[in-house]
């Protein structure tokens, strides 16, 4: 399709569509270690490997954690196309980051999003992961979509930061300064919802305990990346439903499918 | 027809109507040897050729009747053996014609069932009722009375008297308090009773004190369970049909369904509202009223029993144009309006009782067609010192402050602003009126009240973009002006206790209907909900590429000339019949 067509399609839907927006951001760690077997259980072939700093044996088999992440995600888009509330409201973009970051799915009606990019964990053995430039690149997208609601009279609710890693950030420390500190500030201001999820055993619960002043970081359960999703979709489709509150309330009912607690 | 049967009186009613006929007259008929009625009813046939309906749910009831031949109650077997020659008679007669039964026999008989069918049969016909029961008279003749039903023909209810005549329902000599007694001891079966005529509740100002306390609940209530109504009718839990957050709809047959509470939704405050609306039945149908008390097996409380709903929730499915054409293909500018009125009228006829919906709010409403909608969630609305405990921003006044629903007693005024909104959003499908460049959070518009629509001169210039501002050049003068002057501030119908109420609005909704042909002549998308470019102005097309100043256009402008030259031709000729009619006078 011609660019031009496509920007066309892109204000069409914009405009037309009078739901209140929730902007959705996923912002997730596609650092080496992303690779690790889920939950530990792939038989593992004898090779050593390292990714992180950290040694690793090489898997043949089993799930790894990027593909559970990708299976999860394609179970979030197909939950969300299916309630009619929630699909006209909710609106994704994707940010990826390891040695840098990246937007790979921009903002977009949901129903044109039709190919979700898979993640490819990166194989850069020095296993970096540029958390708060993620971060920035994440907020910036979400301001930039916010003022384009603004703009064309959409109205919107607060937007949501989805931050997934399993690792500990390691980018440019000014950068993850910034990152915060805007974070700390939006959150204030309540014009933003974090939730911050800890992958794997070794995830830097403290880093994102720095990325989300109010809500705790929760740790995903092995194997339970479709559950996660199954809950954040739940949370969009009540909200979307809600039309009114900023607030989202969890219950400890709700996450103990998943989190551990 | 009649001559000497004491019809007489009745002829003209029942020549002209379908004649409906309820279980209680059918026993009373037997009981007190009144063979005559059934000759005067095939006196009737002879003229009309109708058959008298005999709903099959009553056949039913008759045969539950007759079963009790056995029963160690004299009652029960008197009862019994009239049923059973009731029925041999309905049998004898079906045969010639004279009765013709209609419905499903499976079914059992269920009030709502019957008032709907008995409300569809109305659409076409004059009915004839005839019953003893005077809870059925008052519930039938409610529908006759009720102005927000529409397009209701005659409806005569008659009782058998003694003498075999057919004599009209006299309500004072049948107070609540009385144990009516039309010849039968017991009614043969339970129905929730008709609304008190001219009932209004409270108005209050003031909060009632019951306390929201949790009631005990032993364990939690599950599809299957059977529990039991406050008139100890049991009633089995089926399939969930919705759920929402205070708990879940489960299907209960008969074309019921039972909410169940969650728990925490369970308290005293609750319990007793549900018992002032039970107590105080509201009968419109469409309006999915508490019908009865429902309670487990240890006499908790758990929930109530409504007449089930259908249709397509408003709230998306006419706030978005891809699920709008789905599910309301063909749907104009004209069901859009009849949607509106309907809607009021409903809101209306609520309000008139000092009901106030509370928590107006698209998800609440299901469409079936333009003229027949369901209200649902009704134990939220604000009933006397009952606040109304949820809301929704986009529907919230801008001088409201509270921020705890369950606390605010909402006023009139309150509610006219939510009732502005949703029309505006049915008329500009799913748009929030105070949306528009440069906007904030919903929140943040209404307090604002900055309304971004042009009237005629007055254009704020930040329309959002898109459609909307088509849609908007399109509807009827009026209309806007009323939008206009409730949503702009410092504008005439802007504050509490100066907006437009449900009745004004039905006016203006109507008005816009009538003008609607004149308007489709004038520019062919005044029918269409999703016009793509201004109305035209004097054959000319607005482009609104540039943001160009709106002239208001002269919409029915041209309607009124036509109407104003019109009315002047009526008076003239008025005029002259009155002259013609002075000068036979005289000569
Ligand atoms: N009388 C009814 N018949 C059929 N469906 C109903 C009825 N009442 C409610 N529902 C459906 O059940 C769902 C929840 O009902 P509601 O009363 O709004 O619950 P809550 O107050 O918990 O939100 C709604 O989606 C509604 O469409």
């Amino acid at each position: 399709m011609e660019q031009y067509e496509l920007i066309k399609i892109n204000k069409e839907d914009l405009v037309n569509n009078p739901a209140p927006r929730i902007p959705v951001c996923l912002c997730l760690d596609t650092s080496g270690s992303m690779n690790t077997i889920d939950g530990g259980d792939g038989v593992v072939n004898g090779q050593i490997v390292e990714i992180d700093g950290k040694k690793y044996r090489a898997s043949t088999t089993g799930v790894s954690r990027i593909d559970r992440l990708n299976e999860g995600i394609k179970h979030l888009f197909e939950t969300i196309r299916n309630d009619d509330s929630a699909r006209f409201s909710v609106e994704i973009c994707m940010v990826k980051f390891d040695s840098k970051a990246e937007c790979i799915l921009p903002f977009a009606n949901i129903e044109r999003q039709v190919e979700i990019p898979e993640l490819v964990a990166s194989n850069d053995a020095q296993g970096n992961s540029f958390m708060g430039e993620g971060v920035n690149l994440a907020l910036d997208l979400l301001e930039a979509r916010k003022q384009e609601y603004k703009d064309s009279g959409v109205d919107y609710m607060q937007p949501w930061l989805i931050l997934m890693t399993d690792g500990e950030a390691n980018g440019s420390q000014i950068v993850q300064q910034q990152a915060i500190e805007r974070i700390e500030r939006m959150v204030g201001n309540k014009k933003i919802v974090v939730f911050p999820i800890a992958i794997g055993s070794d995830a830097g619960i403290d880093t994102l305990k720095q990325f989300s002043p109010e809500r705790q970081p929760l740790k995903l359960q092995d194997m339970k990346y479709n559950e996660f999703f199954q809950f954040i979709s739940n949370m969009m489709i009540a909200k979307s439903n809600s039309g009114d509150g900023e607030k989202v309330r969890i219950l400890l009912s709700d996450i103990k499918g998943w989190a551990e607690i | 027809m009649f001559e000497g049967t004491g019809w007489e009186a009745q002829e003209r009613v029942l020549k002209n109507s379908r004649v409906l006929i309820d279980t209680c007259s059918l026993i009373y008929i037997e009981e007190h040897h009144l063979d005559k009625v059934w000759e005067n009813f095939s006196i009737l046939h002879k003229y009309t050729n109708k058959p008298i309906i005999v709903p099959a749910s009553v056949v039913n009831e008759l045969d539950k009747h007759r079963k009790k031949k056995i029963s160690s109650d004299i009652k029960d077997r008197t009862l019994a053996q009239y049923a059973g020659k009731a029925i041999d008679r309905l049998v004898a007669m079906q045969k010639e014609d004279i009765v013709q039964i209609a419905g499903d026999p499976q079914k059992n008989f269920a009030d709502a069932e019957f008032f709907s069918a008995f409300y569809d049969l109305t659409q076409n016909t004059n009915v004839t009722l005839i019953t003893q029961d005077n809870a059925l008279a008052e519930g039938v003749l409610g529908i006759r009375n009720n102005r927000a039903l529409k397009y209701v023909k005659k409806i005569n209810v008659r009782k058998v008297n003694q003498n075999g005549r057919l004599q009209t329902f006299y309500f004072d000599e049948m107070l609540r308090s009385k144990n009516p007694d039309f010849g039968r001891g017991k009614q043969p079966f339970t129905r929730p009773e008709g609304e008190r005529p001219g009932h209004k509740f409270r108005f209050c100002t003031k909060t009632t004190d019951i306390p929201d306390t949790q009631l005990p609940l032993t364990e939690s209530v599950q599809k299957g369970e059977m529990l039991h109504t406050d008139d100890k009718q049991a009633v089995i839990l089926g399939e969930i049909v919705g759920s929402g957050g205070e708990g879940s709809i489960f299907d209960i047959g008969n074309n019921q369904v039972a909410k169940i509470y969650a728990h925490h939704r369970l308290t005293r405050r609750r319990f007793e509202k549900i018992k002032l609306m039970i107590a105080n039945p509201i009968r419109c149908e469409g309006i999915c009223w508490p019908l009865h008390m429902l309670y487990n097996a240890r006499d908790e409380f758990v929930g109530y029993t409504m007449a089930r709903a259908n249709g397509h929730v408003l709230d998306p499915n006419l706030f978005n144009r891809t699920l709008l054409e789905e599910k309301f293909s063909g749907w104009t500018r004209r069901e859009t309006i009849d949607l509106c009125i309907t809607i009021l009228e409903k809101i209306s006829y609520l309000h008139q009782r000092n009901v106030l919906l509370g928590d107006i709010n698209a998800k609440n409403i299901l469409i079936v067609s333009p003229q027949k909608v369901f209200f649902v969630d009704t134990d939220s609305y604000q009933i006397e010192d009952f606040p109304c405990p949820v809301g929704t921003e986009e529907f919230k006044a801008p001088e409201i402050k509270a921020t705890q629903y369950s606390e605010l007693l909402r006023t009139f005024g309150n509610e006219y602003f939510a009732i502005a909104v949703l029309l505006f959003k049915i008329m500009l499908p799913g748009k929030h009126p105070y949306s528009h460049q440069g906007g904030g959070s919903v929140k943040e518009n209404i307090q604002k009240m900055d309304f971004p629509y042009a009237l005629k001169e007055k254009s704020n210039h930040n329309a959002p973009e898109g459609l909307w501002r088509y849609i908007w050049s399109h509807m009827s003068y009026k209309l806007k002006e009323a939008f206009y002057t409730t949503f702009q501030k410092d504008e005439e119908h802007c504050r509490e206790n100066k907006r437009y109420g449900p009745e004004a609005w039905i006016e203006l909704f109507k008005h816009y209907r009538n003008a609607l042909p004149k308007m489709a002549e004038n520019d062919e998308l005044a029918l269409s909900l999703f016009p793509d470019r201004l109305k035209k102005n004097d054959g000319q097309y607005y482009n609104f590429k540039n943001d160009t100043k709106i002239t208001e256009l002269p919409d029915e402008a041209l309607n009124r000339s036509e109407n104003k030259s019109s009315t002047n031709l009526r008076d003239i000729l008025l005029l002259l019949v009155w002259l013609y009619i002075f000068y036979r006078l005289i000569h």
